[in-house]
């Protein structure tokens, strides 16, 4: 049974001018110890689809259809206190982009974490003090007494991002969905907060979803990657096949168009512009930008299909793999 | 998590900058807020009141009829007479002009000048910040009501007394809340790309960052109508702006309180009354507009 | 094409092959850091560089290293502490605030916040047509055509023009800077982030227009970024800066294969390559950043750095060469004791 199997999930934002369809049939698996990535730009839908997992979603954002299941609970049909006291933080914990604007301005770091510990574990003042340490210590945060005394903002980001991420560790939770992580931080300091997660997930198994926009970081970090358009995933594998060989037009379109050192002429482009949530295109939805779109595409959705072990693609006229690249792999 | 960054970009979204709407838009944001709708009818009834009040009339408000003095209220005199047998509520309404051109004048005045010296203040900064500030800290150290007094003292009782006088204790909340905007959009990247292109330190202010510290004042200045309101009258209550037997709010409350212990009780509760409901008013429209204005806030 | 349209109280300087030559530039800001302490940010810290006519130079650095505020200083909306900026003959340090803004036409500058940049309360049109209006730089009755042109020139529809900024995407917004910015019919633009606020299909078809514009009108950019993908692409040299100085100056290609200076070697390991999935070894610098209130003595890598020797820990480094156009601030580069093949075998702790 996967950790987390999330099933044709659909949100949908009510305004003022029409109902926005953000996600429209979302489907993830998770498997113990995995790092599944979702990848996608802004109007994707994936950091909505990450609120809706732990239900954080707020007005006049609502979850509309789906399930959401963790351990074989459903999550969207839980109570609100059930997720509170037995789900987030504990077992599905979460950090978010902008760690200083994340973390509480008017408490040190340090007591950002002992409460929790002594609230969610009832450890008493000095067993969080020190557990804390420990935490911070494994993170590889050096001289750990004076930084747990700072507040968030005396902290640079790259370590404001390793107290959130200590604070989302302190209970030990079996999956941790991290947002846009690097978003925002150094080149260095990313790699640095990569090799970190990486060694978080080697030493406690535990699994994560990582979402973000950035290709290199998903390559680098994920085994499997989702890739999400318009509020469908329009392809997910492995990554290695993923990034090698990808068969929606969209993952192809996308890898193509980071611009590269030794590129002569212009970068390839998607043309068009990301798909009207409040009118999408019908069928599939990003058939309009679609260099393979065929007339089947403006009418029918289609289902995430099986290509390949693990390779799934939603598309009626998906990439044709050169036999060359299909026997390299 | 706002809206805008999750939805697709080009999607036409209602939640974008103040001010910038259209008129369908605001009759939607009234709609999902109804005491600032309340606010507003409210409001619109005493500019009725005062532009069409001396037309609608029955009876003269300075009407002097001792026959039928201190009449309780009947259908004759909804509001009753007093003392001097005028009725009331033809005066209540009559009042609302003269308590309108003096708040409104006030809040102008004040605004106006309050808006330009903390503007100056906040954009040239160094001894012009400290001076302007230091002079507004001084104004602040006077009670309010004290030093409204004192104005009115020096300058005689009188309708142009309670202007001047209402407007300058006002004058350092917009001072201070001018000269804390402008600090902020003084930094904002357009100022600095207005400069890039081209703009003199003048026409910056005037164009770029004056109409983007807007929203605020607005919200600040309609509040304070009715808080204006309040002192105006309460000015006249002791005497010291407009007098008796002018028809103005404050000075019926005090005409009225004169017959307190004969229980004529109508004389100086529903001018009372048209003070409450008016500072109410402007209260709840202020508010509902800082609603409006904060893109933040808005409805969706 | 780009003909220049002469205002009236426009110098006209004689073309010269460095368009901008900035010399030893200082810019410090003064900070609170306790009741009655007030410090240093020692932003840029001794800069010297020049922009050539035509070329697309790329400043590039992490946070902190002072490549934004060099760019504002270069342009000078914001007065350096020291150092001399000479845009021609003319001495931009000296120059009174009239003077200032009557060169303006001919330095513009494209920001990094798409929807930041622009004033709410003007439409879009009118944002792009100040520039034109505030210099007579065309008749009055030629002032919405000459915007119309711009627009398209950008890639902007003409329904767009009556728009106000938070009614377009973050790539229109973008658009709209860029037209603004060339509106003048600058020398030289300086381009600070202009792609890192937006989605990379967003970022791509923005850089192609850079590109484009590049070649049409021979525009001199100065591109600043922290992302290296874009600068290798679009630059053709890239002066890579850290904690407020140059550390390598040199022609984009080279510096990517071949980066000498260890902090180079570190950023260009983090490059992504063409193939994702390549998991190469990375030149990992411990520990982060300090802060530029104290920036370390002598060499400001040198605390970081794993090839650091007392030397470094003494003697302030200066840009030498080491190639053709290509300068390093590090004695060991310029003698060769290290070189890229070093920082390919060195990996190193995770301590922060």
């Amino acid at each position: 049974m996967s950790l987390l199997k999330v099933s044709d999930l659909r949100t949908s934002f009510f305004l003022r001018s029409g109902e926005l369809r953000v996600l429209d049939g979302v489907n993830i698996d998770i498997d113990e110890g995995e790092v599944l990535g979702l990848v996608g730009e802004t109007g994707s839908g994936k950091s909505v689809t990450a609120y809706s997992i732990i239900r954080l979603l707020k007005q006049p954002g609502r979850i509309v259809g789906g399930e959401v299941r963790w351990r074989g609970r459903d999550l969207v049909a839980l109570w609100e206190s059930e997720l509170e006291q037995e789900i987030r933080g504990k077992e599905i914990s979460m950090i978010f982009q902008n760690p200083r604007e994340a973390l509480n301005p008017v408490i040190t770091v340090g007591r950002q974490l002992t409460q929790v510990l002594e609230i969610r574990r009832g450890m008493s003042k000095r067993e969080a003090r020190q557990e804390t340490i420990k935490i911070v210590k494994s993170l590889h945060i050096s001289d750990p007494e004076s930084r747990l005394n700072s507040y968030p903002h005396q902290l640079s980001g790259g370590m404001a991002q390793r107290i959130m991420i200590s604070l989302a560790l302190s209970c030990e939770p079996r999956l941790l969905i991290a947002d846009e992580p690097t978003t925002g931080l150094d080149v260095t300091t990313q790699y640095q907060i990569v090799q970190l997660l990486r060694e978080l997930r080697a030493r406690t198994g535990m699994a994560i979803l990582i979402i973000t926009h950035d290709l290199a970081l998903a390559a680098q970090m994920c085994d499997r990657v989702a890739v999400l358009y318009a509020g469908r995933i329009a392809e997910v594998g492995r990554t290695e096949y993923l990034f090698r060989s990808p068969r929606h037009p969209y993952t192809k379109a996308l890898l193509a168009s980071r611009p590269r050192l030794g590129l002569k002429g212009d970068i390839v482009t998607i043309p068009g512009s990301v798909a009207n949530l409040m009118h999408p295109p019908g069928g599939c939805r990003f058939h309009p930008r679609c260099p393979n779109a065929l007339s089947v595409c403006s009418e029918f959705q289609p289902p995430l299909d099986q290509m390949e072990p693990g390779q799934l693609v939603a598309c009626h006229n998906p990439v044709v793999l050169h036999q060359e690249a299909a026997a390299s792999g | 998590m706002a809206i805008e960054e999750i939805v697709a970009p080009g999607t036409s979204v209602a939640a974008m900058p103040p001010v910038v709407g259209r008129f369908s838009d605001f009759v939607y944001q009234l709609r999902g807020n109804p005491a600032t709708f309340a606010g507003l009818f409210i409001v619109a009834l005493i500019f009725l009141s005062a532009l069409l009040g001396p037309f609608v009339i029955r009876y003269d408000p300075y009407g002097v009829n001792l026959t039928d003095a201190a009449l309780a209220p009947s259908l004759a005199h909804p509001f009753g007479t007093d003392q001097y047998g005028e009725d009331v509520l033809t005066r209540v309404i009559v009042a609302a002009r003269l308590d309108l051109v003096m708040v409104l004048s006030a809040v102008l005045l004040s605004t106006v000048i309050g808006v330009t010296i903390g503007a100056l203040a906040g954009f040239f900064g160094h001894y012009l910040d400290e001076g302007v500030m230091r002079s507004q800290d001084v104004l602040q150290a006077f009670p309010r009501f004290v030093f409204a007094m004192a104005v009115a003292w020096a300058l005689g009782p009188g309708v142009v007394t309670v202007i001047v006088a209402t407007a300058a204790i006002n004058i350092p909340g917009y001072a201070r809340l001018m000269r804390g905007l402008m600090l902020s959009v003084k930094e904002s990247q357009f100022a600095m790309a207005a400069v890039a292109v081209g703009n003199s330190r003048w026409r910056l202010l005037w164009r770029h960052l004056l109409p983007n510290c807007l929203t605020p004042v607005i919200v600040l200045s309609t509040l304070q109508c009715g808080f204006t309101i309040l002192e105006a009258a309460g000015l006249s209550f002791i005497g010291l702006g407009v007098r008796v037997p002018t028809a103005e709010w404050g000075v019926m409350i005090s005409m009225g309180l004169q017959d307190f212990l004969q229980g004529h009780w109508w004389i100086y509760t529903f001018p009372g009354l048209a003070i409450a409901v008016a500072v109410l008013g402007f209260n709840l429209l202020g508010d509902g507009l800082q609603d409006i204005l904060d893109p933040k806030r808005r409805r969706v | 094409m780009a003909e220049r349209a002469p205002a009236a109280n426009i110098p006209v300087l004689t073309p010269d092959p460095v368009v901008l030559a900035i010399v030893n530039v200082v810019k410090h800001y003064p900070i609170k850091t306790g009741a009655f302490k007030t410090e240093q940010v020692r932003a840029v810290d001794g800069v010297s560089l020049e922009v050539r006519r035509g070329e697309t130079l790329g400043l590039v650095g992490e946070s902190g290293c002072g490549k934004s505020t060099l760019g504002r200083v270069a342009l000078r909306l914001e007065p350096p502490t020291s150092g001399s900026v000479r845009f021609g003959d003319v001495e931009l340090t000296s120059l009174s605030g009239g003077e200032v803004r009557r060169l303006r036409p001919k330095l513009q500058m494209v920001f990094q916040d798409p929807l930041g940049s622009l004033n709410p309360r003007m439409k879009v049109w009118q944002t792009v047509a100040e520039p034109l209006l505030l210099h007579r730089l065309v008749a009055p009755g030629q002032v919405r055509a000459k915007v119309r042109d711009l627009f398209s020139r950008v890639g902007l529809s003409d329904d767009l023009l009556t728009r106000y900024p938070h009614e377009l995407s973050g790539g229109q917004q973008q658009r709209v800077g860029i037209a603004r910015a060339l509106a003048p019919n600058p020398e030289l633009v300086v381009l600070d982030e202009p792609t890192s606020a937006l989605d990379v299909s967003v970022q791509a078809k923005l850089i192609n227009l850079l590109r484009g514009l590049k070649e049409d009108l021979r525009l001199t950019q100065v591109f600043i970024s922290h992302d290296l993908s874009v600068i290798g692409y679009l630059t053709d040299r890239v002066a890579v800066m850290y904690l407020g100085e140059v550390v390598e100056l040199g022609p984009t290609a080279t510096i990517y294969t071949e980066p000498r200076h260890p902090y180079t070697g570190a950023l260009m390991s983090a490059v992504p390559g063409d193939d994702l999935l390549d998991r190469k070894t990375r030149l990992m610098l411990p520990g982060e950043v300090p802060s530029p209130i104290k920036p370390p003595p002598a060499c400001r890598l040198a605390p970081r750095c794993p090839f650091a020797r007392d030397r470094c820990r003494q003697e302030k480094q200066v840009l030498r060469s080491v190639g053709a156009d290509h300068v390093v601030a590090c004695w060991r580069a310029a003698e060769g004791e290290i070189s890229t093949q070093d920082f390919e075998r060195t990996r190193l702790a995770l301590e922060v």
